[in-house]
């Protein structure tokens, strides 16, 4: 029998074939990315519409109640109404910007759009910050109010833990303690805080309550400052030695 | 450098995206667009075939193999027997001897000198134009050296493999087996089809003799002997077919350690064959298998090791990252209870990511069905809940044995450890 052996063949047509059609199916992946991401900036942007309004309306809401304070007319009904609309706010607004630190960790493009986005965030935090002070001061209300300063993994490693401590105490107190999260490194008003609070790479993390600057602190620290300075760790007293 | 950690990953990933589509994009375009093999021609006259079966310590599977290769639908006269004893320790001998009474065959008693031993020592005296091996573990059905000896009327056809089943799993590993044999069979059509098949196995692999004598022999082939024969067919031109209506039925290992040990055997095998027959990667003399197959069989285990290991590194980092958290807060689950809540979004979704990882899973999916309806396999994995268990081990979880198995093998071949034949 005569030895017949293999005709070798080269599918090149099919390898460049392949090769287009895994490169449009990756164009088209990407170009779902963008939209994607296009998506979720859109909705961060009205996010922080819908913030900005909040804001405008707790302002003017403020603007009453100061009016009430200067004709000895506040109640507690008011006070109450606002604290409410105040937490409220705060609560939306803490959501977002867990949202918005998650989408700018995963993000592909527009890392532009998330950062104008961050800082717009961080603004109305202030905002929230300046006002929740003044209403504790005209109401008297029973929260706190805690500015934290953090940045990103080589210049504050101890970071992570703070920010780990703070989330907790906020889901242990809710309401009664508010807590502002501030990148020390953005633009912007952040800048006169940290000025103003003497912070710098080496003193983060920072975090500041009733006005006092604290270096790293952990979530029994925090508990033992806030329960110090105010009246709202009595009702979270039973519970936080139960959890021990 | 953690962000240029998570970068590199995230290159790696993203380039295992696209190697893992576009080899399923190219399998699945060889299958729509190549030419169907020609139609058999149907033998009216059948060649004399020699059976040869290499048994080491086989005293529990000699008898079945045997009464398997007797009841073959092939004319008597046409059919010899060559059983070798490979020095077995236990009464595979005897055993062989008491049938001697029963069937007529040759028997072969070497000194253990190992498996490719045995078949070079039977084809030494082979005098017929065809012949198969058998895994003594292995059982044929009966038509099926017909079909076989039908595919050898293309005389560039050097070896024609059955198309190899699990026989009767019995537990979960053996059914993911099963399944993968299955899925295997498919592959090797479609490799067949391109003349790239890599590995001619153990169990009824029927080969031309001339050929076979021609090119040597068996080699030891680092314990691999049917993957350096195929390896050699191919680097001579031969061709080698896979035919689909003969089924031979082979005993999966049922334990994780002799499954284990079964894997690191052939992945090592084949790294080591890869390097004794690296001529072949890149080079266009060999057509799509040296420009395309060798390629990927050579990177499959790098592949599916820094897969997994990426897998793990994310894992760890959000296990890591949950216990550090929990940790931190004294275990106070009651606060996290309080305040859980599952908030998820359309638009939390990666979906660069997701659309290709789709479009993979849907182009897997094709080829799951197209694979049983090729094999003709009527179990469903949808309606049999063992079945389809496996199935769900098999997608998200198989990966990773494997993936552990390359790693024994990427630290035997660093520190040169060598393989051995585990029964």
């Amino acid at each position: 029998m005569k030895d017949k052996r293999v005709q070798r063949k080269i599918s090149r047509v099919k390898y460049i074939l392949v090769a287009l059609n895994t490169l449009i199916i990756f164009i088209v992946g990407i170009f779902f990315g963008q939209q994607l991401e296009r998506a979720r900036v859109d909705m961060l942007y009205n996010e922080l519409s819908t913030q900005n309004l909040d804001y405008q309306n707790l302002i003017t809401e403020y603007e009453y109640i100061s009016y009430l304070i200067n004709t000895k007319n506040l109640d507690n009904v008011t006070c109450s109404m606002i604290e409410t609309t105040y937490y409220t706010s705060i609560s939306h607004l803490d959501n977002a910007r867990i949202k918005l630190e998650n989408y700018l960790n995963s993000a592909e493009v527009n890392q532009n759009d998330y950062s104008i986005l961050r800082d717009r965030y961080s603004n109305v935090q202030i905002n929230y910050w300046i006002l929740g002070d003044q209403i504790k001061k005209a109401c008297n209300s029973d929260f706190v109010t805690v500015l934290y300063f953090f940045g990103d993994k080589k210049v504050c490693p101890e970071c992570d833990d703070q920010g780990i401590y703070l989330s907790y105490i906020k889901q242990k107190y809710g309401n009664k303690v508010m807590v502002f999260a501030l990148d020390s490194a953005q633009k912007g008003p952040i800048r006169l805080l940290v000025n103003r609070y003497g912070i710098t790479n080496s003193t983060l993390p920072a975090v500041v309550i009733t006005d006092r600057v604290y270096g790293f602190l952990t979530s029994d620290k925090v508990q033992s400052i806030i329960c110090k300075n105010d009246n709202i760790c009595l009702s979270n007293q039973n519970e936080s030695t139960t959890a021990r | 450098m953690v962000a240029f950690d998570d970068e590199i990953i995230k290159i790696i990933l993203w380039f295992l995206y696209a190697v893992g589509l576009y080899f399923s994009l190219f399998w699945l375009y060889s299958l729509l667009f190549d030419s169907k093999p020609q139609k058999k021609r149907k033998k009216k006259t059948w060649p004399a075939v020699t059976v040869v079966l290499p048994m080491y310590n086989e005293e529990s599977t000699a008898e079945p193999s045997l009464d398997s290769v007797y009841a073959l639908d092939y004319p008597k006269d046409k059919l010899k027997v060559i059983c070798v004893n490979d020095g077995s320790k236990d009464n595979t001998l005897s055993i062989l001897k008491k049938l001697k009474e029963k069937y007529d065959f040759v028997l072969i008693d070497q000194k253990n000198q190992g498996k490719y031993m045995a078949l070079n020592n039977a084809i030494k005296i082979i005098n017929t134009p065809y012949f198969a091996c058998l895994d003594a573990d292995s059982f044929i059905e009966p038509d099926s050296l017909r079909n076989i000896i039908d595919d050898f009327h293309d005389s560039s056809v050097a070896a024609v493999m059955p198309i190899m089943k699990v026989n009767n799993p019995r537990n979960l590993l053996q059914r993911i087996q099963w399944f993968e044999y299955i899925l295997n069979i498919f592959y090797k059509y479609i490799m067949g089809r391109l003349d790239c098949i890599h590995v001619t196995p153990g169990p009824f692999t029927t080969y031309r003799t001339e050929i076979v004598k021609k090119i040597g022999g068996f080699r030891q082939g680092h314990l691999t002997e049917d993957l350096e024969m195929a390896l050699r067919l191919q680097d001579n031109h031969y061709k080698i077919k896979q035919n689909v209506d003969s089924t031979v039925y082979t005993n999966a290992p049922a334990t994780i350690k002799a499954f284990v040990s079964q894997r690191t055997r052939w992945y090592q095998g084949t790294m080591y064959n890869v390097k004794d027959y690296k001529h072949f990667l890149f080079n266009r003399r060999y057509g799509d298998f040296g420009l395309f197959h060798m390629p990927l069989v050579a990177l499959s285990g790098i592949f599916t090791l820094v897969g997994a290991l990426i897998f793990f590194y994310i894992m760890y980092q959000d296990t890591f990252a949950q216990i550090k958290r929990m940790y931190l807060t004294h275990f106070d689950f009651g606060t996290y209870m309080k305040n859980f809540s599952l908030q998820f979004s359309f638009l939390d979704v990666n979906w660069q990511v997701m659309f290709t990882s789709l479009i993979l899973f849907f182009i897997l999916f094709i080829m799951i069905y197209l694979s049983f309806e090729y094999v003709n396999e009527k179990i469903s994995i949808f309606k049999n809940i063992k079945y389809f268990i496996m199935f769900l081990v098999y997608l998200f979880g198989y990966n990773f044995l494997l993936a552990y198995i390359w790693l024994i093998v990427v630290i035997n071949l660093t520190f040169r450890k060598t393989t051995t034949w585990v029964k």
